[in-house]
């Protein structure tokens, strides 16, 4: 469960980027953020992995407090986390199954498990074949579905994806779309999607928030898209 | 932590040896120059003062007596002597030691003359006594209560020269220090800098961690260990160095001239132990751990 309560953000102590925003979303949701460029949606999702501090308010995730966290706790927060962004983040060096293993190894999984684990979400993703490929040899899309395996791997409960078909043609972005509707869907993930694509959130009829000079403009349930 | 993990951190660490390669290089050779060069001033301030602490006369002045003090005078002398502040050491010379050293002093050809105080003339010289003393600064002190002990006619000192190697061991002991201090710090920049280049070429690793939710602790000790490694590699050559230097050179060319002696190389190894590698560490560690404060957010 995610709850924001009058939450403020300014950087600096300058303008707000955010302002007392108010927002609640449920465990096995899936939401669209949209909204005009510099609104403030990727403040929201740094917010969101204690990427940044609130400057006002409170917001909780799954009993966290992040308003009042000790950084050493962070990274256990995050763990509950999957996240996405616009510009897939692999290793280009390692092959796309050392890309996805890195996630378990980092936060100290046993070898036994991760032999298991990666396969398994590499599969989810549809790219069981492709395991030994450099992220250099793949499309954009599947990249961007390393990176989703990557998230999912550790099995966070929430996934966060900011503009992830952003670097994607349009056929591609709408696999990656259905991917994650499929784990919202199918695994019951709570799912976070920033986007600007306006065809990608009319075609879901999913909750969606619209975000204006860092306030929540609309917030509607099976919602089309306007700014 | 398991096995895995610390062979994890070794191995990374080793990369980030490699991958800033000549950075790493360049490193190594600064702290090791450093290193280096404190252990040729430790070298150089422990032997000064190792020689000059031999030339002890420095610190010692001698007092004489009126000409004829009888035995139970120079006896209550000596006592009042022993029981003053400062004074670490009183030897009796009696006048007939002081003749026979004149003696010596002038040689066989001039025996003759000495010859004839021990048979027509009184000896004409005076009972004295050696006294070594701690510190120079209580001289006048020690001065000024020894002209009133019964029975002293004068005092020698060798106040000039005992200020002066006084003087010098400062010197040799502040200037040193300050030029040590100077190298630990520019050590410190050089490592530090070395780790901010690891950090700016590992920028995309460390943010994949951080959302991944790697803890601080796994995220910075790759760059522990490059610290450690760049310490441990720069410490081994300096300490190396060193022994060879104070073995083959320092040692070889004390004996060859003759002209100081030298500290054995075994009563300083514990010393050049500790610079090279503790400093060594030190220096590597800190100069890792202030970069990563900087540079590491959670
Ligand atoms: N680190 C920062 N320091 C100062 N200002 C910032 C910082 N990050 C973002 N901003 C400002 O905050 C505002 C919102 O930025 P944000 O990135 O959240 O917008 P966005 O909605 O994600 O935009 P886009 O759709 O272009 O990605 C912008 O005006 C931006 O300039
Ligand atoms: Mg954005």
């Amino acid at each position: 469960m995610i709850e924001f309560k009058n939450v403020s953000k300014t950087y600096n102590n300058r303008d707000f980027v955010l302002k007392n925003v108010d927002l609640h979303i449920d465990d096995g949701e899936f939401v669209f953020i949209v909204g005009p460029s510099g609104s403030g949606k990727t403040t929201l999702t740094k917010l969101l992995l204690r990427e940044e501090k609130v400057s006002e308010g409170r917001i909780v995730i799954n009993g966290f407090r992040l308003d009042k966290m000790r950084s050493g706790k962070v990274p256990y927060l995050r763990r509950e986390m999957g996240v996405v962004f616009q510009d897939f983040r692999l290793f280009p060096k390692k092959t796309v199954y050392e890309n996805v293993a890195f996630a378990m190894q980092v936060i100290g999984a046993p070898h036994s498990s991760i032999k298991k684990r990666v396969p398994f979400f590499l599969d989810q993703v549809g790219l069981a074949d492709k395991m030994k490929s450099f992220p250099t040899q793949l499309s954009g899309g599947e990249q961007q579905r390393v990176a989703l395996a990557r998230a999912l791997v550790n099995n966070p409960e929430i996934i966060i994806a900011d503009e992830p078909t952003g670097n994607i043609d349009p056929q591609m972005s709408i696999e990656i779309m259905e991917l994650l509707v499929k784990l919202n869907e199918k695994l019951g993930k709570t799912v976070i999607v920033v986007t600007h694509e306006q065809n990608l959130v009319d075609r879901y009829r999913k909750r969606v928030i619209t975000i204006k000079d860092g306030e929540i403009l609309n917030d509607r349930i099976g919602g089309m898209f306007d700014e | 932590m398991s096995r895995f993990r610390l062979f994890t951190f070794i191995k990374d660490g080793f990369k980030g040896v490699f991958r800033n390669g000549l950075m790493s290089v360049a490193s190594i050779l600064v702290l090791f120059s450093s290193l280096l060069l404190i252990g040729i001033f430790t070298t150089l301030i422990k032997n000064v003062n190792f020689n000059l602490e031999k030339m002890d006369d420095f610190n010692e002045l001698v007092c004489y007596m009126e000409l004829d003090t009888d035995d139970e005078t120079l006896e209550k002398a000596e006592q009042d002597i022993w029981n003053l502040d400062n004074v670490t050491n009183v030897l009796f010379v009696s006048k007939e030691e002081a003749l026979e050293q004149e003696r010596l002093e002038y040689g066989e050809e001039y025996a003759f003359l000495f010859d004839m105080y021990n048979t027509e003339r009184a000896n004409p010289l005076p009972d004295a006594f050696r006294i070594e003393y701690e510190s120079v600064s209580k001289l006048d002190a020690l001065e000024y209560q020894l002209e009133k002990v019964q029975g002293v006619q004068h005092i020698r000192n060798s106040r000039e020269i005992a200020i002066n190697i006084e003087k010098f061991k400062n010197i040799i002991t502040i200037g040193g220090g300050w030029l040590m201090l100077l190298l630990v710090v520019v050590s410190l920049f050089v490592i530090s800098n070395t780790i901010k280049l690891t950090f700016h070429s590992r920028e995309l690793e460390i943010s994949i961690m951080r959302y991944i939710g790697a803890t601080k602790f796994y995220i910075t000790m790759p760059f522990v260990v490059e610290s450690i490694i760049i310490s441990l590699v720069a410490s081994a050559i300096g300490y190396g160095l060193q022994w060879y230097i104070y073995t083959f050179l320092v040692e070889k060319i004390a004996i060859e001239y003759n002209i100081i002696s030298i500290v054995p190389f075994s009563q300083m190894n514990n010393l050049f132990l500790i610079i090279f590698f503790g400093a060594g560490l030190f220096i590597g560690v800190f100069g890792g751990a202030i970069t990563i404060r900087k540079y590491m957010k959670v």
